[in-house]
């Protein structure tokens, strides 16, 4: 899949540079909603994910998040809040968990606190 | 010796499920937890495919663990079914009221030609005559048509029927002559109503055009009679359509359910998680 070109039934949304919850690194990341057809019916299934480039990969988020992200003034912010919200669900009882959540957050804070090129993401 | 957490059974090796009381012996790693949450990108459907892996806990059951997995998505479907069977039976109600209403309407009386103002009436025709035959070819189908009928015992009545009420009981004829053709007597159940002045007018121009001079106080208005039972169907057609798409849907809810706690099943039965 080529990144970010997806054209059928999703809405791309914002685009911005994060750090990614799969690699821990800085990579390029999508906002999109993507609606499943099932034949003549209209869409029944709605996901919303962000969708980082480094792996290609999507991380599925639900509605509330989305909206949460969509409504957010900070997007990278949001984004990151989202992640660590996710990943705190998710990973907190499995093997190896939190270690890779205390690595993601200082990754993020590190992000975030960076000086001056940042400031356009935060804003 | 590591023991189950839940039976405290002393096992040796890797194992990951408990031989005594099929408990997890171990969490998933992060890493099937973060496939969890992932998925790809599927070109032919255009759309994003989660994937299959499932998150098991220490000391977890199987069947807490799919309860754990499925609580969400069941009671969302159930919360949704129940809103659909209500509109349905809302519905369906409504539908069946209308069919069995008796109407507000008390029952028609044999017409004469005193009969009062606002009575309702049934009046059987023998024959049916159009006012004026150009009239009656060119009305427009919710256009009332002026007719005069002559009922068995030669009385007469100016009864005004829709385009559909006449559609198919007459032949084409000249005018003045017999229209009706129908081998039983027509039976026309209306409404005594006064002749106002828009239907006087009407009547006026087609009397106008045989050279009659007629204005008459009283007419028979033709009811309908199939309000009632239109809309009734339309509501019943409705709540059958409400609870199919209803039906659909929740299928759908249930479906991945399903599917996920096969998953949750098989990841146990291979003792992959």
């Amino acid at each position: 899949m080529a990144f970010i070109n997806i054209k059928k039934y999703t809405a791309v949304g914002a685009k911005l540079t994060c750090i990614s919850p799969f690699s821990q690194q800085e990579t390029e990341a999508v906002v999109v909603r993507c609606c499943s057809k099932l034949g003549f019916l209209p869409s029944v299934n709605t996901d919303f994910a962000i969708v980082y480039k480094d792996e290609n990969k999507p991380m599925f988020i639900n509605a509330s998040q989305y909206r949460y992200i969509v409504r957010s003034g900070s997007k990278t912010k949001a984004v990151h809040e989202v992640t660590r919200a996710l990943l705190i669900e998710t990973l907190k009882k499995t093997q190896g968990g939190r270690e890779w959540i205390e690595r993601f957050e200082f990754q993020t804070s590190k992000f975030l606190n960076k000086p001056s090129e940042n400031n356009a993401a935060l804003a | 010796m590591p023991q189950c957490p839940r039976c405290g059974y002393s096992y040796d090796g890797d194992l990951r499920v408990c031989p005594k009381c099929k408990a997890a012996l171990a969490s998933s790693d992060y890493k099937t937890a973060l496939d969890s949450l992932s998925g790809y990108y599927d070109p032919a459907t255009s759309t994003f495919v989660r994937n299959e892996s499932v998150v098991i806990f220490k000391g977890e059951t199987k069947k807490e663990a799919v309860r754990r997995v499925t609580k969400g998505k069941i009671r969302t479907a159930f919360i949704f079914g129940l809103i659909i069977f209500l509109v349905f039976g809302a519905l369906l109600a409504s539908s069946v009221t209308r069919f069995l209403s008796p109407g507000s309407a008390p029952d028609p009386v044999a017409y004469t030609q005193d009969a009062a103002e606002g009575t309702n009436v049934i009046f059987e025709a023998d024959s049916l005559i159009p006012l004026a035959e150009a009239y009656y070819d060119n009305a427009p189908n919710d256009k009332t048509v002026y007719c005069f009928a002559r009922g068995a015992d030669k009385t007469y009545a100016l009864v005004g029927l829709s385009y559909e009420q006449l559609n198919g009981r007459y032949r084409r004829i000249q005018f003045g002559t017999d229209g009706y053709d129908g081998a039983k007597p027509l039976k026309i159940k209306g409404i005594v109503t006064k002749t106002g002045s828009k239907e006087l007018s009407e009547i006026k121009s087609s009397m106008e055009k045989a050279k009659m001079n007629f204005e008459p106080v009283k007419f028979i208005k033709a009811d309908s009679g199939s309000s009632k039972a239109l809309t009734g169907t339309i509501l019943l057609l409705l709540s059958l359509f409400v609870l199919g798409l209803g039906l659909i849907i929740l299928s759908f809810g249930f479906r991945k359910a399903r599917r996920q706690a096969k998953n949750v099943r098989n990841a146990f039965r291979k003792e992959n998680f």
